[in-house]
């Protein structure tokens, strides 16, 4: 990846080429955290990338879409951007996980799951995209109701089924 | 004016001592897991998982008061006997395939739809997931995945655990 003033290039992982655009240094000023996230459909079959981008066009991260529609046909939860921030903020090479779906779409699908996994994929679902360690520190109240110690490994390991299932999304 | 008195003294039935655990797990977990019940966010299988998971630690304390199995016990010897002596149900398998155990629940007796004949208003308030976690975590340490849960209540209810 490398960045110049005004215009960004990013490898994109999915056709595999170079992808370069614009970006106005107004909208990243605009952005309470200073990241910018570009949605960024090209190539043909069109497909879309997720370029995070901070106030010095550098770029923070790239993540490619699973699927690509034009009209949504299913809900999107909507996170600030701030919260994502927070989310990723102890991310310090520790798995990170990103949802797929509003808790809302696979919730009738998971009803009847065990409260500890319903509630990791509740956090994922609702915080957009989230490390491992906030995920605990997020479910860290079922500790005290199940009287049980909830480790990182026993999380991971129902975040990779629900990656399996084809539910969220490991980034 | 009749007076009356009643004495009752009992010496200790370990046979019917799996009710007084289950008593205590449900008390603790009232106390310990009350955000999490009154919170309908959770519904009344996630305030029944939280509740098992006591009832499940308590029972495995009696198992282990009785030498039914010891703290050596595999986790597989804990879900057999645990399933043996609280006999939930009429017909009950389980099969080990690596480290997964498929439990299958057919004629349930606990089974709150079935035996209790109540309206469950579209839900589920299985114990088993609960009962196993509780139980096995507490004896052997490794707390089990409960990888796939299949509940159609009066029905046949599938359980899987992951225990490694």
């Amino acid at each position: 990846m490398s960045s110049e003033s005004g215009k960004v290039k990013v490898h994109c992982d999915i056709c595999n080429r170079p992808v370069e655009f614009q970006v106005s240094q107004e909208k990243i000023r605009e952005q309470k955290d200073g990241i910018l996230r570009v949605a960024l459909a090209h190539g043909d079959p069109i497909h879309a990338i997720i370029v995070y981008i901070d106030k010095n066009l550098r770029v923070r991260g790239v993540e490619v879409s699973d699927s690509f529609q034009m009209e949504g046909t299913r809900a999107e939860t909507v996170v600030a951007a701030s919260e994502v921030a927070e989310n990723l903020s102890e991310a310090m090479g520790e798995p990170c996980f990103q949802a797929l779906y509003s808790f809302a779409e696979v919730e009738e699908r998971e009803k009847t799951a065990f409260i500890l996994d319903k509630t990791i994929l509740r956090t994922i679902c609702e915080s957009g995209v989230i490390c491992l360690g906030k995920i605990r520190q997020k479910i860290a109240f079922l500790e005290k109701a199940m009287g049980d110690r909830i480790d990182l490994p026993q999380i991971q390991s129902v975040c990779e089924r629900y990656v399996q299932e084809g539910l969220i999304k490991r980034i | 004016m009749n007076m009356s008195f009643f004495r009752f003294r009992r010496k200790k039935d370990p046979s019917r001592n799996y009710l007084n655990r289950m008593a205590i797990g449900l008390g603790a977990g009232l106390v310990k897991a009350r955000d999490v019940i009154l919170n309908p966010d959770f519904g009344p299988q996630g305030a029944m998982d939280v509740l098992s998971t006591w009832m499940g630690q308590e029972i495995a304390k009696e198992l282990l008061n009785q030498k039914v199995i010891t703290p050596s016990s595999t986790p597989e010897e804990v879900l057999e006997k645990l399933l043996e002596e609280v006999r939930i149900a009429e017909d009950l398998s389980v099969e080990m395939e690596g480290d997964t155990a498929h439990v299958v629940v057919q004629n349930c007796l606990i089974c709150p739809r079935k035996v209790g004949g109540y309206d469950l208003e579209g839900n589920t308030a299985c114990p088993v997931g609960g009962l196993v976690r509780g139980a096995i975590g507490l004896v052997s340490g490794k707390t089990p995945q409960l990888s796939k849960i299949d509940l159609k209540t009066g029905e046949i209810c599938k359980t899987d655990f992951t225990i490694s």
